[in-house]
C-alpha cells in the first residue's frame, strides 16, 4: 500500500517512535479513510501539537511526517473478510457476590499495571551531582524509585507516573524534568 | 409482643433498634429527624452498643454507611428529600461495593418551590441506583420492613443497600397502633450480620470498589447488581414467607385489594394508597367492580406478578404522586412496561398525577379517576397524563398569588 514519495522504510521509522504515533498512524488512518483532506489534517496536527506547548520546529517536523504519510499512501479499498469469524455472545447469569464485587484479594498485584504510561513529564536523575541523601526514595508515592547496591536512587519507568514530586524533593536539584513528548 | 401507638419515624427507629445496628450514620432532615434522634437516644442509654456519628452531609452519611458496611458492620441511616438527592452520588458509588446496609427515606417533594409535605420524586429519582427500594403503607409496615430489609439486604443472592420509604407526615408523623415484635423472635428471624464476601480487619489485605478503567469489566459489575436486585423479588418472598411464619403478618411484592373480580383497577404505591382503597369500598358498596393494586417492591420491578394481576381487566389507571415534567407520571410508564409483551393487555390505561407536595387526593378527585376510566374508548393512544387538582385547590392557590402581589388583571401583557 505504500509507494509514491515516501519509502516504507521512513513510514516505518517514524511509526516506531513512541512520540511519531499520534502523528503518523493518524495521517495513515485519515488517508485510508479517505474522507479527511490534506488542509484538515495539516491543521488537526497543529492545533494537537499547539496544545502540549512544543516548540514551532517540533511541530513543523511532525506537520511533515503527516504530509509524507498522507502523501505516500494510495487510496484503498478496504475489503472485508467475506466470513466475518463468528463471535460467541455471552448470556450472562448471576455470579456469587465474592465474584461480583469490585474487590481485590490477591495482594501485591499493582506491579502487573504500567502505570508509566500516564506520564507526561520524566524525572531524570542527574547521578554526577546526587548525594544519594535518599530523599526522592523516601517521597516517592508510588515506590517507584528503588536504591541500588551504591544507594543511588533508580526510577522504575514502568510505574512512575512522573509526578515529579522527587524533583520537588532533591535538595541539590538533581532531578529535572524532560517532556515524554518529543520530536520524530 | 407489646403493641403501642407509634409514628412512621418511631417505627423506623424501632426497626433499627431490634436489628441491633451497630452503626448508624447520621443527619437531620425534615421529616426524618425523629428517627436519628430516637436512635441518638438509644445509644446514649446503652440500648443499643456501637457507634452513632453524627455526619457533616448526607453525602459524607451515605459514604459512611456504605464504608461501615465494607467493615461487616450491621449499618442504618435515614433521611429525605433533598438530602437524598445530595447523597446521589454515594448512591451509586455504595450499591456498586455490593455492601448491605439499612436506608430509609422519608419521601417529601422537592424543590423548587421547596415544601415539605411528601412525594415520590426524591426516592424515585434513586431508582436506577442499585438499591432495593420497598414502599410502605402503615407504621407498621415501615418497622416490619426495616426488619425485612436487613435479611434481604445481607441475603449473599443480593447484597446491596435495600432503601424503605416512607412517606412524610402521613407516616412520619402520624401514630398508629404498632406491634413491636419480640426480640428474640427478631434474633431468629434476622441472626447478626456474616458478610459473604472478605470485608475489612486487621491483617486482611482487601481492596474494595475498585476502579476498572474498561467496559468489559465495568459492564460485568453493573449486570451483576442488575441480576442481584432481580434476585431480590424471590429472597423478598423467602423473608415474607418467614416474617409471617415469626409475627402472622405477610407482605407480597404487590399487594392486591379486592381484586377477585376486579374490571377497573387503581394502581398505587405508599401511604396514599390507603385513601386508595377507602374510594374501592366506597365504589364496590355502589356495586362497581373495582380493585387496587400497591406496588410495594419497586426495585426489583414484580414485572410478571404484576402482568399477571393486570392482564384481563378492561382498565387501570395510575395514580402517580410524582412527576417527571415532560413524561408525566413515573410509575405510569413501568406498569405499562411490564404490560408491553403481554397479549391479554388492559384495553383503557390511563396516567394520573396527584399528592404532589402531600396534597391530598379527596373522594372527589378519586372519583374523576373512575370517570375518566369509565369514558376512556379501547385503543385511544397516547393521553397525556391528567392532574388530580380541584377548584377549591385552584382558588387557594389563586387567593395565595393575588397575596403575593399577582392579581392578573392590568398585569400580563
Amino acid at each position: 500500500m505504500i509507494s509514491g514519495n515516501t519509502s516504507a522504510l521512513t513510514i516505518a521509522e517514524s511509526l516506531g517512535k513512541a512520540s511519531a504515533l499520534s502523528v503518523g498512524l493518524g495521517a495513515a488512518a485519515v488517508r485510508l479513510s479517505g474522507l479527511i483532506t490534506i488542509e484538515q489534517l495539516r491543521e488537526a496536527v497543529q492545533m494537537e501539537l499547539e496544545e502540549l506547548g512544543l516548540d514551532a520546529q517540533v511541530i513543523e517536523e511532525n506537520l511533515r511526517l503527516a504530509e509524507e504519510v498522507y502523501g505516500g499512501l494510495e487510496n484503498v479499498t478496504i475489503q472485508p473478510e467475506k466470513v466475518p469469524p463468528k463471535e460467541l455472545v455471552h448470556e450472562m447469569a448471576y455470579d456469587h457476590v465474592l465474584l461480583g464485587t469490585p474487590s481485590i484479594l490477591a495482594p501485591g498485584n499493582a506491579e502487573a499495571r504500567q502505570t508509566g504510561s500516564w506520564r507526561v513529564e520524566r524525572p531524570e536523575i542527574n547521578y554526577e551531582h546526587c548525594t544519594r541523601c535518599g530523599l526522592c526514595f523516601v517521597g516517592c508515592p508510588d515506590g517507584a524509585i528503588a536504591l541500588d547496591e551504591q544507594g543511588y536512587p533508580v526510577i522504575d519507568y514502568d510505574h512512575c507516573k512522573g509526578c515529579l514530586i522527587c524533583l520537588e524533593q532533591c535538595p541539590r536539584h538533581s532531578i529535572v524534568s524532560k517532556k515524554e513528548v518529543r520530536s520524530w | 409482643m407489646v403493641r403501642k401507638m407509634l409514628t412512621g419515624n418511631a417505627a423506623a427507629a424501632w426497626g433499627a433498634r431490634l436489628a441491633q445496628v451497630e452503626y448508624v450514620p447520621a443527619f437531620p432532615i425534615t421529616p426524618q429527624t425523629e428517627i436519628i434522634e430516637s436512635l441518638a437516644g438509644w445509644f446514649a442509654d446503652g440500648a443499643l452498643t456501637g457507634k452513632f456519628v453524627t455526619m457533616d452531609s448526607e453525602h459524607s452519611m451515605v459514604t459512611a454507611a456504605g464504608a461501615a458496611a465494607t467493615t461487616g458492620v450491621r449499618t442504618f441511616t435515614a433521611t429525605s428529600s433533598q438530602g437524598l438527592i445530595y447523597a446521589m452520588e454515594a448512591l451509586y458509588t455504595v450499591s456498586g461495593w455490593r455492601v448491605p446496609f439499612v436506608l430509609v427515606n422519608v419521601s417529601r417533594g422537592l424543590s423548587s418551590p421547596i415544601t415539605l409535605g411528601p412525594d415520590h420524586n426524591d426516592v424515585l429519582a434513586a431508582r436506577d441506583a442499585g438499591f432495593i427500594q420497598i414502599h410502605v403503607e402503615t407504621c407498621q409496615e415501615v418497622l416490619d420492613s426495616v426488619l425485612m430489609a436487613f435479611r434481604i439486604a445481607e441475603d449473599s443472592r443480593v447484597s446491596l443497600p435495600v432503601l424503605v420509604n416512607l412517606d412524610g407526615f402521613f407516616l412520619s408523623f402520624t401514630r398508629e397502633p404498632v406491634e413491636i415484635p419480640n426480640a428474640k423472635l427478631v434474633q431468629e428471624f434476622l441472626p447478626a450480620f456474616r458478610p459473604h464476601h472478605p470485608v475489612f480487619k486487621g491483617s486482611q489485605s482487601v481492596a474494595q470498589g475498585v476502579a476498572v478503567l474498561d467496559g468489559a469489566a465495568y459492564s460485568y459489575f453493573r449486570y451483576q447488581m442488575h441480576r442481584a436486585v432481580e434476585n431480590a423479588l424471590e429472597v423478598h418472598e423467602e423473608v415474607a414467607e418467614d416474617f409471617y411464619r415469626l409475627f402472622g403478618r405477610r407482605y407480597g411484592a404487590l399487594e392486591e385489594y379486592r381484586m377477585e373480580d376486579a374490571e377497573t383497577v387503581l394502581v398505587m404505591a405508599g401511604s396514599f394508597s390507603t385513601k386508595g382503597k377507602a374510594a374501592v369500598n366506597r365504589w364496590r358498596d355502589q356495586g362497581r367492580k373495582v380493585g387496587l393494586v400497591r406496588l410495594r417492591l419497586i426495585r426489583p420491578q414484580p414485572a410478571a406478578e404484576l402482568a399477571r394481576l393486570l392482564t384481563g381487566r378492561k382498565a387501570v389507571g395510575v395514580i402517580d404522586q410524582n412527576i417527571s415534567p415532560g413524561l408525566g407520571g413515573i410509575l405510569y410508564q413501568e406498569v405499562a412496561g411490564a404490560l408491553a409483551s403481554t397479549s391479554d393487555r388492559p384495553p383503557v390505561m390511563r396516567s394520573f398525577v396527584g399528592g404532589l407536595g402531600g396534597k391530598d387526593i379527596s373522594p372527589a378527585e378519586f372519583d374523576r379517576v373512575l370517570e375518566v376510566l369509565d369514558e376512556a374508548k379501547s385503543g385511544e393512544g397516547h393521553v397525556p397524563c391528567e392532574l388530580l387538582f380541584t377548584d377549591a385547590e385552584y382558588k387557594q392557590v389563586r387567593t395565595a398569588l393575588s397575596v403575593a402581589g399577582k392579581p392578573l388583571e392590568g398585569r400580563a401583557s
